[in-house]
């Protein structure tokens, strides 16, 4: 294996090496903590998972997925809170009838820490673990193989949709659609964009679902299963762990509720 | 034990309708396939073909719902039966509720096969075994025997989705075989390869029926065809004949079906041999030497037996050499796809660009609009190079169609679709009307015109996405596999095409596994390897019987009639069997 798979990149880092199982429940945790920890605990946390996935041997694209590509969510977030936070605020700066305040900032900041984290842990986990094992991983925790497919199939269908979209574009921009531009050239290039992408999605999907049947996807039998996914002594510990962490945030939400932590 | 239970499938005046449409797509077929059966259907695009495909598989009513009347046994199990008195009826009551997997099918479309779930071709194999639960002690072996029998070792560790569509094929066909069922069902499973691993294909299914799997293949490919024990002629969804391929596809008995006789069975036919020598080259060319007096009469056939007008330019597009230098691409995954192309095209000239899966043909064609960059070299369109110039600019001198019209289309109707791309290059309304005509007419569906594309089949929706950019009247059109799942009047309607825009004066570049196709519309065949020019010139010179070898080692092999011509010792590339005997004629005191 040496080649990339929708979001997986394939690597023999610690992460690599640990069971999906665990990643999961790190994954689960990584994603909530944000929102259940105090806001002075957000910069480690993100500090915490980038240096995760940059320990683990992800490198640049992973830096890309964590930290550039979240700001088209992030920076709206600090944007729209740091000049239209309601009330009375303290202005830092005003560009005509805008002004960006403190308030705003404050509320704003936190927000975005909390998404970027969340994006952070969840762009190490996706990129780090080879979906089939992510599968059979769940198959072999007892959850029904049809469903571990689906759930896997949509996961999975997120590059491939982000493939044939791509090639829509090269298929346009050949017969002359400026895909770029201004804002109207970007507008007319909507349709002949979403159109092919829509349409060519549902007749992928009826093939898909006759090609699934052909592989006796409903075949009713017992399933088994190639690739044997181990769970190493680390493992086991790392899960424990990860258990153990999760119990652990409602009982820091309930105490950051009733005030008996600050934050 | 020789009786209905012991055939493989079995079926009955089938008749299947589908929903919304007023005509039967198969309308009392009957056809019992035995263990160890080879049985190839033939038939022009919706003659039923993949309807019966379908139906023999039985995913027909179980998963694609329609009215159905008849009876279709697979292996024992009843998938269907609605005998004609019972009426056609929609709900497969009396269907078999799942069938215990005794049929596997392959479709034409590699990707849409394939789990998207495995990350490895080994593994994208082991899928089919796993949801059946066979045991994984047996797993490996069977894997191995299918990657060994389809020749795709080297792909065992590659994601599936990395490899290109004709390699995809490959692995959804091994997919399938690895399931070890009694029944194997393939509809046009060779469309996407190279003519290699066509051969490869049609030799695996031999072996396949040799060991006592039944074989039902819908296929345009004669050396599928040629290589089953018997072929299936369907016509407007009913039978028109039933017999050895060398007898059913004999041009008197595929009269009226839109089918053309492939080439080797019109030669055995004018050398006046029987069916059984139908695909013997040895035999035929033996004959043909001892019987001038069967080429005396014959005439050259016609280069293009579509009727398409000539083009008459709207723009005054100027002269667009095509000048590549040095080229090399890396993709991202570290795979060089070209390797130092160094290719001049001259205004005006068609070309054929040839080779197997893989080897660097659509990377190639894709640095002349500019949808990729060159890692190093230089790629010139009419004296200006192309990098950084934006692609919809590009377009207006290169036209490029996709392999895969689905990509690509969207409006609402036939007429609306071609007007897509003149509107995009702000052509004024009376040329756009005028190039839309003319390309409308090209392509053979005036009639069409309000039509929406995605209710007419895949092979016209090919020649919309033709027309699409024909009507964008370019200095170079380009074509990536247009001849991909067409039948014969469709692969003549496009090659008619290419040769109407090369009498215009355009020049026309067209990626094809085709080379009866490639030899007989263009005059420049560039044959690549491995991401370089292995070969280069007029079909004479790069696709006679003396290039075999070379040829192979790029999967292709000369056409038919061009290694026939070659057991003759003629120094020719006929592109079919009239040429052949016109060339036989000419040559002989």
């Amino acid at each position: 294996m040496s080649e990339a798979v929708g979001f997986f990149r394939p690597g023999a880092g610690w992460l690599h090496r640990l069971n999906p199982y665990p990643k999961l429940l790190l994954l689960v945790w990584g994603v909530l903590a944000p929102f259940v920890l105090p806001v002075v605990a957000i910069p480690f946390l993100i500090v915490g998972y980038l240096a995760a996935g940059l320990s683990a041997g992800l490198g640049r694209p992973y830096i890309r997925a964590a930290l550039i590509a979240p700001l088209v969510v992030v920076l709206p977030i600090i944007l729209i809170n740091g000049f239209f936070y309601p009330g009375r605020n303290e202005v830092i700066f005003a560009i005509g009838p805008l002004a960006l305040t403190v308030q705003g900032l404050v509320f704003g900041l936190p927000i975005a820490g909390r998404v970027l984290a969340a994006f952070g842990v969840t762009v190490a986990v996706v990129m780090s673990t080879r979906p089939d094992d992510l599968m059979e991983t769940l198959v072999q925790r007892g959850t029904n193989p049809r469903l571990a497919f689906v759930v896997l199939s949509a996961i999975q269908a997120i590059p491939r949709m982000l493939d044939k979209a791509g090639r829509i574009l090269e298929a346009q921009q050949a017969r002359g659609l400026p895909a770029s531009g201004s804002p109207s050239a970007r507008v007319r290039a909507v349709v002949p964009l979403l159109g092919p992408l829509i349409i060519g999605s549902l007749i992928d999907v009826r093939e898909r679902s006759l090609a699934l049947e052909a592989r006796g996807f409903s075949s009713g039998a017992a399933r088994t299963a190639y690739r044997i996914v181990e769970t190493t002594p680390r493992d086991v510990t790392v899960t424990r762990l990860a258990l153990l962490a999760l119990a652990l945030l409602p009982i820091v939400a309930i105490a950051r509720l009733t005030g008996a932590l600050p934050g | 034990m020789t009786g209905p239970a012991a055939r493989a499938l079995e079926i009955e005046q089938l008749v299947v309708r589908y929903y919304g449409r007023s005509d039967d797509a198969l309308h009392d077929v009957s056809l019992a396939l035995e263990p160890g059966a080879f049985v190839s259907v033939a038939g022009a695009n919706g003659a039923g073909k993949s309807t019966l495909a379908l139906a023999a598989a039985g995913l027909i009513p179980r998963i694609v719902r329609a009215e159905t009347a008849g009876r279709v046994v697979i292996d024992g199990e009843v998938a269907l039966d609605r005998r004609s008195g019972e009426g056609v009826g929609s709900s497969p009551a009396s269907a078999g509720r799942r069938q215990g997997y005794r049929a596997g099918i392959v479709f034409p479309n590699p990707a849409n096969q394939l789990s998207g779930t495995k990350t490895s071709v080994r593994e994208e194999i082991a899928f089919g075994l796993e949801n059946l639960g066979v045991p994984r002690a047996e797993m490996d072996a069977r894997i191995d025997r299918v990657l060994r029998d389809l020749h795709i070792e080297h792909l065992a560790d590659r994601p599936p989705y990395a490899i290109s569509g004709g390699e995809q094929q490959r692995v959804a066909i091994a997919s399938i075989i690895a399931m070890d069922l009694p029944l194997l069902v393939l509809d046009e499973p060779t469309a996407q390869l190279d003519p290699l691993a066509t051969l490869s294909v049609a030799d695996h299914l031999v072996q396949l029926a040799g060991e006592g799997v039944a074989v039902l293949a819908a296929e345009h490919a004669s050396a599928v065809l040629a290589r089953s024990r018997n072929t299936l002629v369907l016509s407007g969804g009913r039978t028109v004949s039933l017999a050895p391929p060398g007898t059913a596809l004999q041009p008197a008995a595929l009269a009226g079906t839109g089918l053309e006789s492939p080439t080797l069975v019109a030669l055995a036919a004018a050398a006046g041999l029987g069916p059984e020598a139908a695909f013997d080259e040895a035999a035929i060319a033996a004959a043909l030497r001892q019987s001038p007096s069967a080429n005396a009469d014959a005439k050259p056939r016609p280069v293009a037996d579509a009727p398409v007008r000539a083009w008459q330019p709207v723009r005054a597009q100027p002269p667009a050499a095509i000048e590549v230098r040095g080229l090399v691409h890396r993709y991202p995954t570290g795979v060089e796809a070209l390797r130092g192309i160094d290719l001049d095209i001259p205004p005006g000239q068609s070309v054929a660009i040839v080779g197997q899966n893989g080897s660097g043909k659509t990377t190639l064609v894709k640095h002349l609009n500019g949808l990729l960059s060159p890692t190093a070299g230089d790629v010139r369109v009419g004296g200006a190079s192309v990098a950084g110039v934006p692609v919809h600019r590009v377009a207006s001198t290169v036209g490029f169609v996709f392999q895969n019209p689905d990509d690509q289309l969207f409006s609402r109707s036939v007429e609306a679709e071609l007007h897509f791309g003149p509107r995009n290059l702000r052509l004024p309304k009376a040329d756009a009307d005028r190039l839309v005509e003319a390309a409308l007419d090209a392509i053979g569906l005036t009639a069409e015109r309000a039509a929406n594309p995605y209710d007419l089949n895949v092979s016209a929706r090919k020649l919309i996405a033709i027309g699409s950019v024909l009507a964008t009247d370019p200095a170079v059109l380009v074509l990536d596999e247009p001849t991909t799942g067409q039948d014969s009047p469709g692969i003549d309607r496009v090659g008619a095409i290419a040769d109407m825009l090369h009498a215009a004066g355009r020049t026309v570049i067209a990626i094809s596994h085709d080379m009866e196709f490639a030899a007989r519309h263009f005059e420049r065949v560039v044959v690549m390897r491995l991401g370089e020019i292995v070969a280069d010139g007029p079909p004479s010179a790069t696709l006679s019987g003396s290039r075999a070898e070379l040829l192979a080692s790029t999967g292709l092999t000369p056409p038919p009639a061009a290694r026939v011509a070659a057991l003759l010792g003629l120094d020719l590339v006929p592109a079919d069997a009239a040429q052949l005997l016109h060339g036989l004629g000419t040559t002989r005191p």
